[in-house]
Parts: C-alpha cells; structure tokens; sequence
C-alpha cells in the first residue's frame, strides 16, 4: 500500500524511501483506459463463474446424486488437472487447439474443414481456458453441498406435490445454495486476476488486469504504478464480495 | 365401507431380492391400518410403492376410484410422513406446512388460515411454533409438524413411516394417543407402518402382518392375537409359548414327552393336520400346587422375575420345553426350583403351522 502512495520508492535490490506522498500512480490507475481494461476483467471473471456454474452445477448434481459407487472416481476425474502446474495445462491447450494443434489436424484430416480453425488467440479461448483452470474450485464444494441433500428432502416435497422440476427450485437449489456461493467466490477472485491463461490463450490485444499487473512490476519495473492498480483491484474485488455474501445471505434468509 | 386403497397382486424386487411379494390388500376408508413386521419384511417398500416413489414389477395399486400406477407422486393425493427427520431445514414450522398448499397454488389468505388451524389441531400454538426454525424444535414437535404438513393438503391418505421410532418412551405413548385422536377428527384414511406389534395393536382397526415380503394375515388386533395365522404371527405378536407336536388320530395333540392336550376348537384350526405348533400365551396359563385344569402339566420353576404389574415364571416342562408364565403379583409366590404345575383351559390353546 505504501508503495502506491509513492511514500517507499523501491529500487533495484533495496527499498527506499521516497520523497513524497503522491496520488499521481493512482490518477493513472484510474484512467478511463484502465478502467475499461479492469471491466472487461470483471465481466471476463463473471462470466468464467457463470460459466462454471453451468457446466459445473450439473457434473456435482450427477455425482452427487447418480454417481453411486463410483462417485469418488468421477470425482476424482475432475480434480485430476488440479495436480498438473497451470502453466503445463496451458501449453496443453495450446497443443490441443492450436492452428497446427491436435484438433485442427484431426478435423483437417476428417475433412471436416479445409483451413485451421482459431480456436486460440481470441476472447472465447480465454473463456475456455479459464472455465477449464477454475472448474474444478466450482465443482468441489457444489458437490460437497449437494452431497447433503438427503433424499428424503426431496422425497417429501413430491408427495407433497412438488414435481421433480419445482422439488429442485425449492429443495435442492436452496440447499446447495452455501456449495454455490463458496464456488462462485473461489472461481472469481482469482479468475478476476488472472494472468497466465490471458497471456497464453488470449491476442495481444486481449489484456486484462491481472496481466497487466504482471507487466507493470515484470516488465515495466513500475512497482507504484503496479501497486496502484493492485489496490484498485483488491477495492473492486472487496465491493463486489461484500455485496454478493450479503445478497447470498438475504437470499438464504428467505 | 368404500375401499380407500386397493392393492391387486403388487410385487417389487431390487437386484434379485423380491421385497413385496404378490400383495394384495383392501384398506377402507376412515380405516386406521397398520403394516407390521420385522425390518426388512417390506413394509416400506409397501407404503412408498402406495406413495409413487417407487413403481411395482407388477400389480395393480389404485388410490379411490383411479389406477395409480403410473401417476407420479405429486399427482396422487397422499401425505407420507417420515420419523420427523424430513422437516426442510431451510424452511420454518410455518413454511414447511404451507408447502403442499402452495404447491396446489392457494391463495395466501388461505394458505395462513389452513396452517394456523392444523397447527392448534396438533395442540401447537401457532404464535408460538409457527416461526421457529426446524432446529428448535424437539423430537416430538417435529413429529407432529411433519404430519401437520402432510394433513393440510386433505390427502385421501395418510401414509406413515414408523413415525414414532426415534422417540422416547413416554413421548411416543403420548404421541401414540395422539394419532389417534387426530386419526379421528380428520376422519383420513391412515396406512401406518411399524416394526412395533404393542403399538400396532393398541392403535389400529386393523393390522396386516408382513414377513419376507408376503402378507401373512389381515385382521383386527383381537383376531391377529387371539387366532395368529402361523407360528410366525403368533411368535411377532405378543409372547407366546410355542411347543411344536403332532395332531393325532384321537382328536388330540401329541407333545413329546408330555401327556397329550386338549385344543378346543380343534375343528375350528381345521386344516392344520401332521406336524404342527400349540400356541399358548403366557397370560393364558395359570400356576397351581395340584392339577385341575383341562390340561395340565408339571415342570419346575427356572427363573422368575418381577415386572411391576406382573410376575414372569419361566417353566421347564418335561426335561425339554421351557414355558413362559404370567402370574398375577397378588398371588402365591414360587420359589426357584420348586416343583409346580401349569394349567390351561382347552380352548386357550391355538394349533398352527410352522
């Protein structure tokens, strides 16, 4: 924090105190540009969370529910790429959907079409790649949640004549809400501040916060500037949070 | 009286093991009915194939006038009740009665009334209960909330899951009257299921007893304990002495070892032929110094323990068979071995089958 505030000026090897007090690293952490860069993290973090939901939801609600015995196994299956380095997984990727990658030669070879397809470089692989790498923070604790929905529950609310599609908005979905809530928070703050998947799956033009944090104190060497724009992110994600417990928990209340 | 639920030859297995075998039973309405027999006999498997959460292998289940089998479980029009662990736990007392009602869409107004009014049948004060959280709630009260909010809906059937298992004694002997009480005001048709013959026998009109998967008999507590159907019947219900011998030629039973007995209604167990069990309740038998009954047997005192309303002797008879003996507390006291005899009226004993 001091940093930022230009009070500790650090240079190479040792810190050292700086001269005065001043906002101008925050003047340009707030430019509009860098606003706009830091919505577009924001809704990319959003919509990687939505996103976990979606696919997520369902893969924990069939563990949970269908999985029988070999629910550790399926389970087990999801958590797998957890064990791998994200910087491994994302040359993974690069491989698998890459202009020479695995899939396009596979469909090249089918047929199926006749150039590459892009399926790196873009907003959408970024999506992917985040979906892929945070999947797993989604799927754990909806599971663990859904895992305590006793059928009972459910049982119940049909005879009492709840069909299977209202006994899952009034029972299940309420009861796992706490599993969402605790998903939702572990996919998007560190989704929001992403800078390995961007970097690797996303044009050069694609730039996010968390990148450009990572540039700021990596490539610029500008400690204050980059430790400006921290704070600017740790205040947006703080807010956010804050917000969503609270409507969580109103909602829980219900 | 209009039969409520009928079941036509029902059976289900799971993976190879038939649960409900070929079941057929007519429940009236009104009727309290209760399922009774040991855990894993089927009874549940009945009581949710009757509800829709399973469906039979065959069969035909009907609920009123209308086939149900193939109607799902919120179009059947039955309250299932666990053993008050089903209550939802996000939810209060109020919300989880008002849930069948606004599952049927009524209108607010009435949906409070309907709640306010089931909660004070089940003497809870609705200012007081109707807020609480599930987790304030004590055993007994979630018992009664649990068949509160299966009863608001007016189901053409009560369907109960040994409801009263989890409780302590005397909360379920209270909770026991209370059924029943409710059973009557409602005027509902209940189909009780339960593990736990005294209970079964101080509550229903009628009981049906179950053992692997089959039905063993239907009748009304007094026929189930006075004439049980087979020796399984008559061991599950109540104590009885069962001593297994042969129906002679001469019109008696023939024990060994022992004199031959007098059974009354002989013609009356007609059918039971050869090889067979007598089946004297404990209650039935009375202790004497001299034999003066129709039969009569002598046997020395084992063991005797003392249980408040009554004094329990236990008997060996003829070097081989022991008979439990109630024996009122004002009478002659026994002393451990003393030689004594045991006397039954003809009609006392029952014959059945193994």
């Amino acid at each position: 924090m001091a940093v930022s505030f230009g009070v500790i000026l650090p240079s190479q090897s040792q810190i050292v105190r700086g001269e005065v007090f001043t906002l101008s690293y925050y003047q340009q952490a707030l430019d509009p540009l860098f606003l706009k860069i830091l919505a577009r993290s924001l809704l990319l973090a959003l919509s990687t969370t939505v996103a976990c939901i979606l696919i997520g939801y369902p893969a924990a609600y069939y563990i949970a529910f269908k999985g029988g015995r070999y629910k550790n196994l399926l389970l087990l299956l999801f958590i797998l790429p957890l064990w791998v380095t994200f910087l491994l997984r994302g040359y993974a990727l690069l491989t698998l959907l890459g202009p020479e990658g695995v899939l396009n030669s596979i469909l090249l070879n089918l047929g199926l079409i006749r150039e590459p397809l892009y399926m790196i470089y873009n907003e959408f692989a970024v999506l992917q790649g985040m979906v892929y790498g945070y999947l797993p923070f989604m799927i754990l604790p909806l599971y663990a949640s859904l895992e305590k929905v006793r059928k009972i529950y459910i049982e119940a609310s049909r005879v009492m004549g709840a069909s299977s599609l209202k006994a899952f908005w009034k029972i299940t979905l309420p009861l796992s809400r706490p599993g969402l809530v605790a998903g939702s928070l572990l996919t998007f703050i560190p989704a929001a501040g992403e800078f390995i998947i961007p970097s690797f799956l996303g044009g050069p033009s694609e730039v996010y916060i968390g990148t450009m944090i990572y540039s700021a104190f990596i490539s610029a060497r500008n400690w204050n500037w980059g430790a400006a724009l921290s704070m600017v992110y740790i205040v947006m994600i703080l807010v956010g949070v804050l917000l969503y417990m609270k409507y969580s928990r109103e909602e829980l209340r219900i | 009286m209009k039969n409520e639920v009928i079941l036509q030859s029902v059976s289900k297995s799971y993976d190879r093991i038939q649960a409900v075998r070929d079941v057929s039973l007519n429940i009236g309405g009104n009727e309290f009915f209760s399922i009774l027999g040991p855990s894993g006999c089927g009874k549940t498997t009945l009581l949710r194939l009757v509800a829709g959460l399973e469906s039979p292998d065959s069969g035909v289940i009907s609920i009123g006038d209308r086939v149900v089998n193939n109607l799902p479980p919120h179009k059947r029009e039955v309250g299932l009740v666990f053993q008050g662990t089903a209550l939802f736990p996000h939810m209060n007392v109020f919300e989880n009665i008002a849930f069948g009602l606004r599952m049927r869409s009524y209108p607010k107004g009435e949906i409070r009334e309907r709640v306010m009014e089931v909660l004070r049948m089940m003497n809870m004060p609705p200012e007081i209960f109707a807020h609480k959280r599930v987790d304030q709630l004590s055993g007994g009260e979630r018992q009664r909330v649990e068949i509160a909010r299966s009863l608001v809906f007016e189901p053409r059937v009560l369907l109960l899951d040994e409801p009263l298992g989890p409780l302590d004694l005397k909360i379920r002997q209270k909770m026991q009257q209370e059924l029943k009480r409710i059973q009557r005001m409602v005027g509902t048709t209940f189909i009780y299921v339960t593990h736990d013959q005294t209970e079964a026998l101080i509550m229903s009109d009628r009981i049906a007893v179950m053992n692997r998967g089959e039905v063993l008999q239907v009748g009304t507590p007094e026929e189930i304990y006075s004439s049980p159907a087979n020796k399984f019947v008559a061991d599950f219900i109540g104590e009885s002495n069962l001593i297994e011998g042969e129906v002679g030629e001469d019109g008696l039973f023939h024990i060994d070892g022992l004199p031959p007995i007098m059974v009354s209604d002989m013609d009356k167990n007609s059918g039971v032929r050869g090889r067979a069990f007598l089946c004297i309740r404990p209650e039935k038998i009375s202790i004497y110094a001299e034999a003066e009954h129709d039969n009569s047997v002598s046997g020395i005192v084992l063991d005797k323990s003392y249980v408040g309303t009554h004094v329990v002797y236990r008997v060996e008879v003829g070097d081989r068979y022991v008979f439990t003996v109630y024996s009122n507390t004002s009478s002659r006291s026994f002393r451990l071995g003393e030689r004594i005899s045991l006397g039954w009226r003809s009609s006392d004993g029952v014959l059945v089958k193994g």
